[in-house]
């Protein structure tokens, strides 16, 4: 059985280290795909393996898939022997006992059958279709994840969860003339999560939404008054809020590859916004695709305020990161894969709701523009000069929605965009990513979105 | 092959079309380093293999961890390819037997990646800059691929060395790549940290950009990213989905007239360096634009019996890709481009680059490790906020000047391994923050 040497190896490793963890992670994914009105096919994927870290005079990591131990007593040996040598030595070593947890989902991803997958692609690739969307891609996947923590302190964690998402392309092209769209849905748990979903009403509204927007006018560049919509508001919290506040881009471990973070060397707390706003991290989030009970260095999730009424507030951190500025690991340590060392990550990052209705954050304008969703979005490595191009838009005349406009640009930087922020609404909407980061480049599954929000004199092009 | 004989063992008695195994063994080391020390040592020794199976349209495609003891997972896959329905794209693989008589064999690039890390970072370090981190791979696999009719045993891997300084607010980044073949050295480790500071010194004072239309000479690097990013465009599959700008543009021009842009897997200097594709056909120097003409999309077999094409060499069996992008050199050299620049800028590199329209291939990008104003044919002066906001195809057909010097270029996921020179581009779309 997969997965039983980990005792043996901590044991090895712990003698010969200041501290050791062994994790094992078992990924069973499955996969199927339509493409413009013809099957295109399915995947799947087991992948299981070790990874051993050790701390003597610097930290060293080994990753093998090998169930022999003399194999695994070899990747041990590189291991230590590199941690050996100097560098840096800091680590959290907190143990949270032995612990075990499991999410499934009421329907299992088991007991949906590849016929019921294939038929839920088949027709919403014809709903497109239906609707004029000549480029058509949908793609549907689910996971199982296995995972086993210990370490040289007496932690055992012990974890199963499963995954399901959605992701479509739809493209319009009329005339040379091309509009695109994409949409990611995701949940931590089963199949019972596109039952709540309404998928088919999500795809219509946007295919229909891109489809308008062709023939829509453009917007005279200017100051104005925005409302932005859950879709803009998640993915500005995950760029500008949750990127810069992981605690290894502040110090420069990312410095190479995704970058610094525009805090570092910065006094914090620091304000970066209105008091009307604060960013939460929340891996605890139940259903949600970001979701885990415990970290991947068995460390209790936990909610997270990055920004504070317009300060920064808590950092997200690994046991590496948490060391080094001296406090506690705060279950932010995710890794995509058995062979990917466990990075500080987002799970799911929003704007805390307000108290307003959307209708509400309308009446407060005469003339402005309401921006939805986003195609075409980036952001500088130090996440503060970022931007997002609307794909469905329209003017705000006296407080009330009028015609919509084409591609109106947001290119601005993350204090202005916050600062901007007088009025959050209510209700909340999520939508499904995939974050990447590290080298090797690991993608882990988040959610992103949150409220409606008003800001005011933002320049739109 | 013995590594894939008990996989083969029962794809033989299961009545497929077409199979394939491919088994990579890999054996890779790492240093991450930061701020004035390293982070981290990471060694992956791994097996793992990626099996593709066909039974007339029906595809599947799996990967698993156990090659020894696959049964459970092949006889899962042998299931579920019943049920399936079939792939109407689907065109097979290919079936022309291979003798691969020219292939090479390598080894794992012997190198001591703690003394290379210890010598960027302190080339870094010394020359004044405030803080560095990079990296040091030594990657090594060996593939062992399985048809119904080839087989085949390939290395695959290199060395990369990357750092980045930073001075102030200034950043500058420099690399070095090494394939198996490759007559580059490491000596010059001792000089890319000091190299990447004083790019990090001249961008730390900075003013904010203005929005236009400038002309641009853009480095190895950020050409390297643009093409990294455009090389899907190329791909019948793209093409054939509806997502490419050069849809019907074969035998059209869709560059400037100096612009020859090939595919090099063949190129063992270069560490993506790649000598049979995923379907065991004997990968090809390709040329794709040739005086700026699109002679040829990227092809697998069962995309060029679609297309009614012969395969390029560069399956992905459903989606082909391009292996090692070769823009070649032009005429000029990089130091009179820049003398001759009257007016426009200079960016070194670029990250984030995103599509708002594949379709006539719109995208924005975001410059960095140094942007820098040019008047006179002199650095005048470093600017930040601004992005190219412009299109690959308005880009291609706006070139006027490439250089006669190139280099290997590869940074992270945003530059694929390939070999880029400096370009000169006129009138491109400048965007900037408000």
């Amino acid at each position: 059985m997969p997965g039983e040497l980990c005792e043996k190896l901590l044991d090895a490793a712990e003698k010969r280290s200041r501290y050791a963890e062994v994790r094992f992670m078992e990924l069973e994914g499955s996969g199927a795909a339509y493409r413009n009105g013809s099957f295109e096919g399915a995947a799947y994927s087991r992948s299981y393996g070790y990874s051993v870290r050790v701390l003597n005079n610097s930290l060293a990591m080994s990753f093998s898939n090998s169930e022999d131990f003399s194999d695994l007593s070899s990747a041990l040996d590189i291991a230590v022997r590199r941690s050996m040598l100097p560098g840096k030595s800091q680590i959290a070593t907190k143990s949270e006992g032995k612990k075990e947890w499991v999410v499934s989902g009421s329907k299992k991803v088991d007991n949906v059958s590849l016929e019921d997958k294939i038929s839920m692609l088949k027709d919403n690739d014809s709903l497109m279709d239906s609707l004029g969307s000549r480029v058509r891609m949908n793609y549907l996947a689910d996971r199982k994840v296995k995972q086993v923590f210990m370490n040289s302190e007496g932690s055992e964690i012990r974890g199963e969860f499963t995954r399901v998402s959605y992701f479509y392309f739809a493209g319009i092209l009329e005339s040379g003339e091309f509009e695109q769209s994409t949409g990611e849905f995701g949940s931590t748990g089963g199949y019972e999560y596109f039952d709540s979903l309404d998928l088919p009403r999500h795809i219509s509204d946007d295919i229909r939404a891109i489809r308008n927007a062709m023939h829509a006018g453009r917007l005279s560049p200017g100051k104005m008054d925005v409302v932005i919509g859950p879709e803009i508001s998640g993915i500005v919290a995950h760029e500008s809020a949750g990127h810069p506040t992981e605690y290894d881009r502040i110090v420069g471990r990312e410095g190479a590859l995704a970058g610094e973070s525009f805090l570092t060397g910065k006094k914090v707390p620091m304000k970066i916004g209105s008091e009307a706003v604060s960013v939460i991290d929340d891996p605890s989030m139940k259903g949600s695709y970001g979701f885990y009970v415990y970290d991947d260095e068995g460390i209790r999730s936990r909610k997270r305020y990055l920004y504070r009424k317009g300060y920064t507030d808590e950092f997200i951190h690994n046991r590496e990161s948490a060391a080094r500025q001296g406090v506690e690991p705060n279950g932010g340590g995710r890794s995509s894969s058995w062979n990917m060392e466990p990075l500080p990550r987002m799970s799911t990052t929003y704007i805390e709701p307000g108290d307003h209705t959307f209708e509400e954050l309308l009446e407060g304008i005469k003339e402005g523009i309401y921006i939805k969703n986003f195609t075409e979005w980036n952001i500088d490595d130090i996440r503060f000069n970022e931007k997002y191009v609307g794909k469905e838009a329209y003017r705000i005349s006296n407080g009330k929605i009028a015609e919509q406009v084409r591609r109106p640009v947001i290119e601005t930087n993350t204090i202005k965009f916050y600062s901007a922020i007088d009025a959050v609404a209510r209700e909340m909407e999520f939508f499904a990513g995939e974050c990447g980061k590290g080298d090797p480049e690991q993608a882990v599954d988040v959610w992103m979105g949150g409220p409606h929000a008003r800001l005011r004199g933002l320049y739109i092009q | 092959m013995d590594v894939n004989e008990n996989i083969l063992k029962i794809l033989r008695k299961k009545d497929l079309t077409e199979y394939v195994v491919a088994t990579s063994v890999t054996d890779t080391d790492q240093i991450r380093f930061s701020a004035d020390s390293k982070d981290l040592f990471n060694h992956w020794s791994e097996t793992s293999a990626a099996i593709f199976i066909s039974r007339g349209k029906k595809i599947f495609s799996t990967t698993i961890s156990n090659v020894n003891k696959p049964e459970i997972e092949i006889e899962k896959a042998l299931s579920i390819l019943t049920t399936l329905p079939e792939n109407s794209n689907y065109m097979g693989i290919s079936n022309s037997k291979h003798s691969y008589d020219d292939l090479r064999k390598f080894k794992k690039i012997d190198a001591n990646i703690d003394d290379m890390a210890s010598t960027v970072l302190h080339s870094a370090l010394d020359s004044g800059s405030d803080r560095a981190a990079g990296l040091v791979y030594n990657e090594f696999s060996t593939v062992y691929l399985d048809t119904q009719i080839n087989e085949v045993e390939y290395s695959e891997g290199g060395l990369h060395v990357l750092v980045r300084s930073f001075v102030g607010e200034g950043t500058g980044q420099e690399s070095t790549h090494l394939g198996f073949d490759s007559r580059r050295s490491t000596k010059n480790l001792e000089k890319m940290g000091s190299q990447a500071t004083e790019t990090a010194r001249l961008g730390s004072k900075f003013s904010e950009g203005k929005p236009g239309k400038y002309d641009v000479l853009m480095s190895p690097y950020l050409v390297g990213n643009l093409m990294s990013y455009g090389s899907s465009l190329f791909s019948a599959y793209s093409v054939d989905a509806g997502m490419s700008c050069f849809d019907s543009k074969i035998g059209q021009k869709v560059a400037s007239d100096m612009v020859n842009l090939i595919d090099d897997p063949r190129n063992f200097s270069g560490d993506a360096a790649v000598q049979v594709d995923e379907e065991a056909t004997p990968t090809q120097r390709l040329t794709m634009i040739q005086d700026g003409v699109l002679k040829t999309y990227l092809h697998s077999t069962s995309t060029a019996r679609k297309f009614g094409a012969e395969t390029t060499g560069n399956a992905g069996i459903i989606s082909p890709h391009p292996w090692q992008l070769n823009l070649l050199p032009g005429k000029e050299k990089f130091d009179d481009m820049l003398h001759e620049m009257k007016h426009g800028l200079f960016i070194k590199n670029a990250w984030y680059t995103r599509f708002q329209d594949y379709r006539n291939g719109i995208f924005s990008t975001v410059p960095r490790d140094g942007i820098f104003t040019v008047e006179n044919g002199e650095i005048t002066g470093s600017i930040r906020g601004i992005r190219i906001s412009d299109s690959i195809p308005g880009i291609l057909m706006h070139i006027e000047g490439i250089s006669k010097e190139q280099m290997n270029v590869k940074w992270w996921q945003e530059i694929h391994s390939s070999f880029m020179p400096y370009v000169l581009a006129r009138n491109l779309t400048i965007s900037k923050s408000f």
